[in-house]
């Protein structure tokens, strides 16, 4: 009996559950009241538009558009204007600042909203903004001060040129005095008129020495911006522009842009309450100060400016389109290009320091180390942190996560091989990671400083673990009072209480110092290959028949330690310490990343040259533990970096 | 204003950086007891490897222009030429009978220090044309400066040197743009962010190898060099300005109001480029050219060990100079 009615009773579902949506629909359809709205736009329809539709279409009105497309034509737009019988409509959308002034003259009698990416202060919607009696809509108003972070993150900044047309009328918008006190950088006026010839404005950016150019919002409708954007990219000068006009300007390397899907829903909530009856007094004009950023890495690849990973997961023009299949399809073509780009660029580095070794027969890595020990690695841990904000809870929580990551894998190791059995060797091998020769770099090229800054703690922090845990052990060469004797700590500590110091006069003793600050960072960079060819150097000493023996703590450092760092992040945020909602602190989620990636480094030379003093190239068994992992790392660490952008970074 | 005068701003980026570099590496050569250091290894990293990435990367980025090449080439012969007879001249005068002794000071040191002050004065592009200055003057070094000293051409040594290779692969990069596959652009791209990352190196460890260096001199030996020396940075310096004047009066480097700004700027840098490089003391490398053949090595070491000290308050003399009477003159 059951079994006959089963298949009937599954049909009925089946079609219960297809009606239902369509006779929902049919309802509602019944009740929406109709509405017109005309749609007067100067460039075709943007995410605003789309957003202020699909703001509409879930409301109570049935809507119907009209839509007036001037296709970029001032004076198709005024035609079309002229040509509109308003009175048709319920209610008239303007996009932009030209086409609404141009409405408001012309439209008096019908109830206008309008969206605006920035609104210029010296036009004239702003100076009539009382008097505009049927008029209301949503406004961008992002603060340039929004595209610092990302472009620091880049670049280094210290001399910005700020583009100011104060020949068209508009006063200086962003606040030079407050925004130099906050950011620590120097902000330059750089007058310009409409008027004034392109070369003769380079020469004037160029005479001022700034690192970046940044056109303040308004300032990119003006006749002359694209060209002038087009020099400095040329001459190499990141633009960073403010406004939503200009996103798909081919020159400028940063652009932010007031959140086109919250403009559009903004708009259309004023929209609403129109449609409803209250007038356009009553509404009140709705400021959007939410920024996306888009990054142009055509322009950052011609600066030679390399894109951080953290920023092109934060670029929304980089996000795929559709929601991935699975998690390695949510990785963009960008992010794995940049990470491409730094793992190729690392093995082709070490792969030098492979045959520099090979030419020298392993004689001089002394050279290498104490170059890098005294001179190149201090200035690039000052280079990453004087200007880096010391933040002491995320030190903590990056302090707490490595100390975890540390212990449980030596507790592991320690089971695994029997506590009184385990030769010290093995268990360094499989512990200590390449925290200063290969991650250091690695974070310059996947995180850029801010990575290396991170990267600075991360160092740190496990080099501090070596020597307290040798130092437990009864290790003279691993203990704390050879942890003291690092140059890169004091330098850290000289870098942070730096950073923490209030800025310097402007003026002469600024640039002074900025001046010696070149040299370190000039030597500073010249760490990053430095420290990989120094990785490199005794790789060739090493053979390949010991890799069978290396085994067991490859894999401990290679496979269990990411995964141990990935748990300990998620356990972190999973407990509420690490705020679960990254977006806004892109910060904190490179502090994680690099959790992850320098728990996935191979074993270190150093804690084996410390933990085996006279012995080196070491026995077999740690051979080819630094064998194995230095090669498996070339593709285990491309894993954790699927893992990172997929699961951290996102 | 202080201390710090705004003439003295003027001049000083390119040359405290560069002092900041040089005395980490004095520094290190005085706390290197056991001379850890192996000069050797630190030579070839940057001689073999970390120099030609710089130059290629450098070039590859910006358009070859031949009338530039020949422009800052031309200078760099013409400033070799004049120099010859003067130091043949001093050669006379000092009694001396091997050519070694000329070679320091007909040639300018265009790598360790011209290269910096030219990244740090003029940005990239004063860097393209201060190494199109040393290619011609290590071209010159090899085949005249070698034939000098030992009575050989040494364009076979010339041939052998990496940073030609990479001079040469940078402008083709650059003029010759091929509709390659996106997969082969993709890699290409690679290849040369791993150039790029490498050529981070070249500059500093080029600044703290001489620091290094001058950290192990022998004070007591200067003496020798003094005449020599003083004859390389300032009669070189002067007489490139003198050529400059020249080019201007035959329209080869042309002034006037009338001039579009960015071309100005073009070939006032350029001037800047030649100057600088003439205000260079004696290479390493002819100190090295005149160990090998055996050919008067101690006057040479001291006439670079006075010209690098000298250079010191000479290098942001002429900087001055330029900042003045040719950027903004």
């Amino acid at each position: 009996m059951k079994a006959t009615y089963l298949p009937m009773l599954r049909i009925m579902l089946l079609l219960a559950v297809c009606l239902t949506p369509l006779t929902a629909e049919a309802k509602q359809g019944q009740e929406k009241a109709a509405r017109s709205v005309a749609m007067i736009l100067f460039k075709g329809e943007s995410g605003v538009e789309k957003s202020f539709r699909g703001t509409l279409a879930s409301s109570e009105f049935d809507i119907h558009y009209a839509t007036f497309d001037a296709a970029g034509s001032v004076a198709r737009m005024k035609k079309n204007l002229e040509q509109l019988d308003a009175s048709k409509y319920d209610l008239i959308y303007t996009s932009g600042t030209l086409a609404t002034e141009a409405a408001l003259q012309l439209i008096r009698e019908r109830p206008v909203v309008f969206t605006i990416d920035a609104l210029r202060s010296d036009s004239s919607l702003q100076k009539n903004r009382s008097s505009s009696r049927n008029a209301t809509g949503a406004f961008g108003a992002v603060s340039p001060e929004t595209g610092f972070g990302p472009l620091s993150r880049m670049v280094r900044l210290r001399k910005v040129g700020v583009i100011n047309y104060h020949s068209a009328g508009a006063g200086p918008e962003f606040d030079l005095e407050k925004a130099q006190k906050r950011f620590g950088i120097r902000f330059i006026d750089l007058p310009v008129s409409e008027s004034d010839s392109v070369p003769a404005i380079l020469k004037r950016v160029v005479d001022a020495r700034v690192d970046s150019v940044l056109f303040p919002s308004g300032t990119v409708a003006a006749t002359n911006a694209e060209a002038i954007m087009a020099g400095l990219a040329k001459r190499r000068t990141p633009s960073i522009v403010v406004t939503g006009e200009s996103a798909s300007s081919p020159h400028a390397l940063l652009c932010l842009m007031p959140d086109s899907g919250e403009l559009g829903r903004r708009a259309a909530q004023n929209a609403l309450a129109l449609l409803r009856g209250d007038s356009p007094g009553q509404v009140p004009w709705q400021s959007v100060g939410s920024a996306v950023m888009e990054v142009n890495p055509r322009v950052a690849d011609r600066m030679g400016i390399s894109l951080p990973l953290q920023v092109a997961a934060l670029c929304q023009g980089q996000e795929p389109a559709e929601k991935p299949a699975h998690f390695l399809a949510s990785v963009s073509k960008a992010e794995l290009l940049i990470m491409l780009r730094a793992l190729a660029c690392m093995v082709l580095v070490v792969a030098v320091g492979v045959v520099i070794g090979r030419w020298d027969d392993w004689l001089h890595q002394q050279a290498l180390i104490k170059l890098n020990d005294c001179i190149f690695l201090p200035c690039l841990v000052f280079f990453a942190l004087h200007r880096h904000i010391f933040d002491l809870g995320e030190f903590v929580q990056m302090g707490v996560a490595v100390t975890a990551v540390v212990t449980i894998l030596g507790l592991i190791a320690l089971s695994l091989n029997g506590l009184k059995s385990l030769p010290r060797e093995r268990l360094i091998a499989a512990v200590s990671m390449t925290s200063g020769t290969v991650l250091l770099p690695l974070a310059y090229l996947l995180f850029g400083v801010e990575g290396v800054a991170k990267a600075v703690y991360f160092h740190l922090l496990a080099l501090f673990l070596y020597h307290a845990f040798g130092s437990c052990s009864g290790n003279t060469h691993l203990s704390l009072r050879q942890f003291f004797k690092i140059p890169s700590l004091y330098v850290a500590a000289l870098a942070v209480a730096l950073g923490a110091m209030p800025q310097p006069a402007p003026g002469a003793v600024q640039e002074f110092a900025w001046l010696s600050e070149k040299g370190v960072e000039m030597t500073g960079m010249g760490a990053i290959p430095l420290l990989l060819l120094s990785f490199g150097y005794p790789l060739g000493a090493l053979r390949f028949s010991t890799i069978r023996l290396g085994l067991a703590g490859g894999w401990l450092r290679l496979i269990v330690s990411p995964a141990l760092a990935l748990a300990v992040v998620l356990l972190l945020r999973g407990s509420g310490w690490i705020p679960g909602d990254l977006l806004p602190n892109p910060g904190l989620r490179t502090s994680e990343a690099i959790l992850v990636l320098g728990a996935a480094m191979p074993t270190s030379h150093y804690a084996l040259r410390l933990g085996i003093p006279g012995r080196y190239p070491h026995g077999d068994g740690e051979s080819g533990t630094i064998l194995l992992t230095a090669i498996g790392a070339v593709f285990t660490v491309g894993a954790v970096l699927m893992l990172i952008a997929s699961f951290v970074l996102r | 204003m202080g201390v710090i005068s705004k003439e003295l701003l003027l001049v000083i980026p390119g040359v405290l950086p560069s002092l900041t570099i040089a005395l980490m590496g004095v520094m290190l050569g005085k706390i290197d007891i056991n001379r850890e250091v192996n000069h050797k290894t630190i030579s070839n990293m940057v001689y073999y490897f970390l120099t030609p990435c710089m130059v290629f990367s450098t070039l590859h980025q910006r358009d070859f222009d031949f009338k530039e090449f020949a422009t800052i080439g031309g200078a760099a012969l013409l400033l070799i030429a004049a120099m010859t007879p003067i130091a043949f001249s001093a050669k006379r005068l000092a009694k001396i009978r091997e050519n070694g002794y000329c070679l320091p000071i007909i040639f300018m040191n265009t790598g360790n220090i011209s290269l910096p002050i030219a990244l740090l004065l003029f940005g990239t592009e004063g860097l393209a044309k201060a190494i199109m200055f040393h290619m011609v003057n290590i071209l010159v070094l090899y085949s005249f400066g070698v034939y000098l000293v030992s009575g050989k051409s040494g364009i076979g040594q010339f041939l052998r040197i990496p940073a030609l290779y990479a001079t040469v692969l940078g402008i083709l990069v650059a003029k010759v743009s091929l509709p390659l596959p996106p997969l082969v652009q993709d890699v290409c791209s690679i290849a040369e962010r791993g150039i790029d990352v490498l050529a981070l190196a070249a500059i500093p460890l080029l600044i703290v190898d001489l620091g290094y260096s001058m950290s192990q001199a022998d004070l007591s030996q200067l003496r020798n060099g003094v005449t020599g020396a003083y004859l390389r940075v300032l009669l070189g310096p002067v007489l490139a300005l003198a050529l400059i004047y020249c080019g201007r009066l035959l329209g080869l480097l042309p002034v006037g109001p009338g001039l579009d700004p960015a071309t100005a700027l073009w070939y006032r840098t350029t001037e800047a480029i030649i100057v600088l490089n003439a205000a260079m003391p004696g290479p390493i490398m002819a100190y090295l050219l005149n160990v090998k053949f055996e050919n008067c090595p101690k006057q040479a070491a001291s006439m670079l060990m006075v010209g690098t000290l000298a250079g010191i308050v000479t290098v942001p003399f002429f900087l001055y100079v330029i900042k003045h009477f040719i950027l903004t003159g």
